[in-house]
């Protein structure tokens, strides 16, 4: 019994760091179509920031930094690289351009900072709870505590009435233009939002898995996976598809293998886009993945 | 008969060109004597780390020798993978005149690049574990161990310490080395010592949280676990899991300098095996660290450091020696003799043109490596 709870513990504590990825693609997504890639880079810039950058730093102040420059970097990115070759190609041309985007970022870093691989001592501490054979670590109460206030407080923005004019501009973006929607105002907006999501699972995730400028590869496609496995149109259900994902991927590795669980991930992926393409958190829309 | 001016002049401006053209046959003579060694290596990119330690191998070597160098080194950078190796290995021999090649580091670069090495016929030296690089190719030299020398000095140090009714896991990458390795190791201990493995378990890289892996272990209880995966990241990931699930047991692993620094006091009692490590205390390797810190950006020069500055310093001395063009190199080469390098201190190449067979055991001790004692 200790050994499946424990394996929940595990995979709820990477489920809901893929879950700040996953409400990243899915706030750009509901209000661009986009799927922005750079994401994981991002995430793995926030993670230099705190870790490398402002290591001398008091970490509140250092996180507080740190997401506030992911959240800059993603309006950023947006406004100079993205924003054109959405206006003028569309959605398929930006995800392309994304790509591009995050092997630049991976191989500034890796220039300015090498390729090493660091150490990322968790903020919360090395402690140990330890529950009737359950261990919890110090930094899993401190992501869970961290990523889901975070989930909370975009889920809840994302259910307000404001939301709805994201919702408005995914459908129909002139329409919404004439009906006096500033769109660019509200993307803008959503990109700091997905942009200081990433970077706190680039804060949190750098001590499960070190720091290389490689880092966020994984936690990109990941994260993807389980908003798809949600449903990649709402923000709620994209970051429940992606803790389920990290509980299913978890369970998988305890009790059938721990060497199959990428085919797992993208088995996943393959059956959700062939059977139920909107995820299986969402009832209505058909998400254009 | 009288000499007219134009002649004396035409006569002097003679003189003039064939002292200067001999001069320059002889600072000719002199840069030939300089051999272009085109080292190609994966200086960017995800393998990045490696290429970096061959660099500061090389930088080491050239260093060392000083004015005595004989050699220069060209880098070619080929992170962005196998084609970009070919086109920088056919390059450097083709138009920058290269006489032998150093690099890549990684086999799926080293695979289709020997090819093109072996069409020139120039000399290759390739800092790696795979002995089936070697094969079918009589330009090539290895500079390593093979893996099954690491193996070998794991199981011996297992039999030595293992107690009655202990046992022996093994977590391994789902990849060619973890599995090889595992192989090696589980029939090592069942044939030559009786140990049988009680459980393998692989490992698929990349994964934030090994968890459920540590916790299949753990429900053995297992004295030693053979810990068969490359990257740094994923195996502090690794023991700072085995710390926190509570799996107490001592780790053995191939070598790998940064996981003393990545996991911090997690890596506390790891032993390691390689070629070559900086043991605390050598006054030796402490000189080596030193000036390979001071020759390329890496934090810890690890056996790819050091096997490169023996590839470098062995390929310097067949030059020194006399041996100039690509195929007196190779020759030279293969008849390199007590060659004094780092990594071995009276080394030779074997029929399978590899230099270095042993294998040295070290444990991770606050960040530093402290020898294993004799079992």
């Amino acid at each position: 019994m200790s050994e499946l709870v424990q394996l929940l513990v595990a995979g709820v504590t990477v489920g809901i760091i893929y879950a700040t990825i996953a409400v990243g693609y899915a706030t750009i997504y509901s209000a661009t179509g986009v799927i922005s890639f750079t994401l994981g880079a991002q995430a793995m810039v926030s993670g230099y920031l705190f870790y490398v950058v402002l290591a001398p730093w008091p970490p509140l102040p250092s996180a507080v930094a740190s997401v506030a420059l992911g959240a800059i970097t993603s309006l950023a990115l947006w406004i100079v690289v993205f924003e054109p070759i959405f206006r003028r190609e569309g959605a398929m041309p930006t995800v392309i351009a994304s790509f591009a985007v995050s092997v630049v970022m991976q191989e500034t870093v890796r220039i300015l900072a090498s390729a090493d691989v660091r150490a990322a001592p968790s903020p919360f501490g090395e402690s140990i709870l330890r529950i009737r054979g359950v261990a919890i670590t110090a930094h899993t109460l401190g992501t869970i505590a961290m990523a889901g206030i975070l989930l909370a407080a975009v889920g809840l923005a994302f259910r307000s009435r404001r939301a709805l004019l994201v919702k408005a501009i995914f459908q129909d973006r002139m329409m919404a233009q004439a009906l006096g929607v500033k769109d660019s105002m509200i993307i803008n907006l959503i990109f700091l939002v997905s942009g200081a999501a990433t970077a706190v699972a680039g804060v949190l995730l750098a001590p499960l898995s070190s720091l290389t400028p490689f880092t966020g590869v994984y936690i990109a496609l990941v994260g993807f996976v389980g908003a798809t496995l949600g449903g990649i149109t709402g923000v709620a259900a994209s970051a429940l598809g992606a803790i389920l994902l990290g509980v299913v991927q978890s369970l998988f590795a305890g009790y059938v293998s721990a060497s199959y669980t990428n085919a797992l991930v993208f088995g996943v992926l393959a059956v959700v886009l062939i059977l139920k393409p909107s995820g299986l958190l969402t009832t209505h829309e058909r998400a254009r993945v | 008969m009288k000499k007219s001016p134009t002649l004396k002049i035409f006569a002097l401006a003679t003189t003039t060109a064939l002292a200067l053209a001999g001069c320059g046959s002889s600072a000719g003579a002199g840069s030939d004597k300089e051999v272009r060694v085109a080292a190609v290596l994966e200086l960017t990119g995800q393998f990045a780390g490696f290429g970096q330690q061959a660099k500061a191998g090389i930088e080491a070597a050239l260093a060392e020798a000083g004015g005595s160098s004989h050699i220069s080194v060209k880098y070619y950078d080929c992170g962005a993978g196998a084609e970009a190796c070919v086109n920088a290995a056919r390059h450097a021999i083709t138009a920058d005149g290269a006489s032998a090649v150093i690099g890549p580091m990684v086999s799926l670069n080293l695979i289709p690049t020997e090819a093109v090495t072996t069409q020139f016929s120039v000399p290759q030296l390739m800092v790696t574990v795979n002995k089936s690089l070697t094969d079918g190719h009589p330009n090539v030299f290895r500079f390593g161990n093979t893996e099954i020398a690491n193996n070998e000095v794991q199981a011996k140090l297992i039999a030595s310490r293992i107690k009655p009714g202990q046992k022996v896991v093994i977590m391994a990458a789902a990849n060619d080395f973890g599995q090889e390795a595992a192989a090696n190791l589980t029939e090592l201990l069942k044939t030559k010592y009786g140990i049988s493995v009680a459980e393998k378990i692989d490992l698929q890289l990349g994964q934030p949280d090994y968890t459920p892996a540590l916790l299949r272990a753990r429900a053995q209880k297992p004295a030693f676990v053979a810990l068969y995966t490359q990257p740094a990241a994923d195996v502090a990931s690794i023991l700072k899991g085995a710390k926190a699930t509570g799996l107490d047991t001592q780790f053995l692993m191939d070598a790998n300098p940064d996981v003393a620094s990545v996991a911090g006091a997690a890596s506390n009692g790891v032993i390691q095996a390689g070629p070559w490590f900086p043991i605390k205390g050598d006054a030796q390797d402490a000189k080596f660290v030193d000036l390979a810190r001071k020759s390329a950006d890496i934090q810890q020069p690890s056996w790819v450091t050091a096997m490169t500055h023996d590839a470098t310093a062995a390929l310097n001395e067949v030059v020194t020696n006399g041996a100039t063009k690509p195929k007196a190199i190779t020759t030279a080469l293969g008849q390199l003799n007590g060659f004094h390098g780092i990594a071995q201190s009276e080394g030779d190449f074997d029929s399978e043109r590899t230099y270095m067979r042993m294998c040295q055991l070290a444990q991770i001790d606050n960040g530093d490596y402290v020898e294993v004692p004799e079992q």
